[in-house]
């Protein structure tokens, strides 16, 4: 009873993962490597998904902490030719650090000024990757970073690497599971449902906050460091607003607060640009079509975690009757 | 000896002097209530016993026993709001503030969440101590749910459930907290006849689980009919305090709910 319970909730989590694992033996080099940047953006936007879906902070700015996942393990590899393995802890502490930094200013301010300041956030950091030109070279960015080392072992083939990712994907997935389930997940929901009345039950806000910017950061930080060992350079120009605003889009598409949702949106929003490189005309305009379909998305307000879609539509389109219906009953 | 003690209790907004010099004391095992026509500071009174506001003046003092059954005077003051809700004070809201995208069952749970003494990095992957508490909370929160009647409707969305549910799960999930002092906030408003008769015997139910219950309302009959003590507000200040009886005949609260001539055209109705 407990179990099928338990089947039905990850149902879709093990679909995509089931067939994620499966799918690198019928792909070519090319589909492979699409599969993988899938992954890492899985990785990716399940993290921001704790923080936007979870947590209730929109963030604009989760590149930052991808870049600073990325420029972590490049930089410490050229400087120190230290192999993946051993930065593996630096940039956990390191991008842990950045988030917890991002969420100090969380003490004093909501809403919209948290979009402000996460965006200002990334532009800093970017910068910052830019111009530190002794440690991050600049412009040119970091070239020739290895394949993955795993204490020896050196990942050369791709395979190797996606099922590495998807280790990262399953775990990340879990972990997340488990943290909602929890004390801190359900006063995290608590927080972003209705802030007052959670601090009326005595959940202290701030330390919430720093917890869960800090936790999210980590893991998109871990996305980052394997997205910088995949395409074996990095340069500050990857790292734009863009890849903020597509990490956004693949969160609201699978649904807020929902994790398996997330990786469909994730998987969506990597192959759907490269099935649209044949058509010259939409590849360009991609971004708007991105818009388009966050704005549909959003309408449906499909943000309820286990809403099924089709509730989420009808409730939406009841939604625009309401208001009539609520002042026929007051007469 | 009393349950809590407010003193010469003050709040300024600015040049506002929301309440002013207020004093009373809640008996333990009694409804106290609070009263005063709409603006007379009474859910500010509210907010600044569950340190949602910091008071300009005054104590606010809570009586407990020690280990040895002596009394002990805990000075709430300006506290923090959870270090209120450690202490035994729990609220609800005037409009209904449950956490919408959650389940009844979470409502509670949250409600329970200081109580539950696990924290955040174990709440990270599974362990003995996060089953153990989590285990008993959901145990406790299902007795919770019983207690306000909505057993069944533990994994509903708290915003699903009827305007009447709600309001028992927003009482139940400040229960939920163990208070010893519960601050009901117009529990009543919007509620038709039948329910609110249903709402005061449930209200005096809840006696057997909090010592003493602090109520707003604006329902005159609720009100008279289930308070042990009353005090009157007007404009910030105490004008009146005593039991529904003495309350009702007072010709100052008259005066403040029904003006001036209310009273003139009362005394003159009696001659």
């Amino acid at each position: 009873m407990k179990n099928t319970a338990l089947l039905k909730k990850h149902l879709l989590f093990i679909i995509i993962a089931v067939s994620m694992l499966v799918a690198p033996l019928f792909t070519n080099a090319y589909q492979l490597r699409i599969l993988i940047s899938a992954a890492l953006a899985m990785i990716f936007a399940m993290s921001l998904n704790l923080l936007m879906g979870i947590g209730g902070t929109v963030s604009f700015g989760h590149a930052a902490f991808y870049s600073i996942g990325a420029y972590t393990t490049a930089v410490l590899w050229y400087h120190f030719k230290t192999p993946y393995s051993t930065n593996f802890i630096p940039v956990i502490l390191i991008t842990g650090l950045a988030g917890l930094l991002l969420s100090l200013p969380m003490s004093r301010i909501t809403g919209r000024y948290v979009t402000i300041i996460t965006l200002s956030f990334a532009e800093i950091v970017n910068l910052i990757i830019k111009n530190w030109d002794p440690v991050t070279l600049g412009q040119m960015g970091i070239v020739g970073i290895p394949s993955v080392n795993l204490f020896g072992h050196v990942l050369k083939d791709k395979r190797e690497f996606f099922y590495l990712t998807m280790l990262f994907v399953i775990l990340t997935y879990i972990i997340m599971n488990w943290l909602v389930d929890s004390k801190l997940g359900r006063n995290l929901r608590a927080i972003s449902n209705d802030a007052i009345a959670a601090e009326a039950m005595g959940i202290k806000i701030f330390p919430y906050k720093v917890i869960v910017f800090t936790i999210s950061a980590i893991f998109a930080g871990i996305a980052g460091s394997l997205y910088a060992h995949l395409m074996s350079y990095v340069e500050p120009a990857t790292f734009n607003a863009n890849l903020s605003f597509e990490c956004i889009s693949m969160v609201v598409i699978g649904g807020l607060g929902n994790f398996a949702g997330t990786m469909v949106g994730a998987l969506f929003l990597k192959i759907l640009p490269e099935y649209l490189r044949q058509f010259e005309f939409l590849f360009k305009y991609r971004m708007i079509a991105y818009g388009l379909v966050l704005v549909i998305v959003m309408w449906i307000n499909h943000s309820i975690p286990g809403t099924k879609l089709k509730n989420a539509i009808s409730t939406r389109i009841s939604a625009l009757f309401r208001k009539k219906s609520a002042e026929a009953e007051e007469v | 000896m009393s349950l809590l003690s407010v003193k010469n209790l003050t709040i300024r907004f600015g040049g506002l002097v929301a309440v002013d010099n207020l004093s009373f004391e809640m008996e333990p095992g009694k409804i106290t209530s609070l009263i005063g026509p709409n603006g007379a500071g009474k859910t500010t009174v509210i907010n600044m016993l569950t340190g949602f506001y910091t008071p300009t003046g005054g104590k606010i003092i809570l009586h407990e026993k020690d280990e040895k059954g002596n009394e002990v005077e805990v000075d709430i003051t300006g506290n923090s709001t959870d270090q209120v809700v450690k202490k035994g004070l729990s609220r609800t809201f005037q409009n209904i503030r449950l956490f919408s995208n959650m389940t009844a069952l979470d409502n509670i749970l949250v409600g329970m969440q200081h109580r539950i003494e696990y924290g955040s990095f174990l709440s990270l992957f599974p362990n003995g101590k996060k089953n153990k508490w989590e285990k008993q909370a959901r145990e406790e929160a299902m007795e919770i749910l019983k207690k306000v009647g909505l057993e069944d409707a533990a994994n509903e969305r708290a915003t699903s459930l009827p305007y009447g549910k709600q309001r028992k799960l927003e009482i139940g999930r400040a229960l939920a907290s163990h208070p010893k002092v519960l601050l009901l906030d117009e529990p009543a408003a919007g509620m038709n006849p039948a329910e609110k008769k249903e709402l005061s015997q449930f209200i005096r139910s809840l006696l057997n689980e909090v010592d003493g219950i602090l109520l707003i309302e604006h329902d005159m009959k609720l009100i008279m009919d289930i308070s042990d003590k009353i005090v009157v507000l007007n404009h910030g200040a105490k004008i009146c305090e005593g039991k529904p009886e003495e309350v009702q005949n007072n010709e100052e609260v008259i005066e403040a709910y029904l003006g001036k001539k209310g009273v003139q055209r009362n005394v003159t109705g009696s001659k």
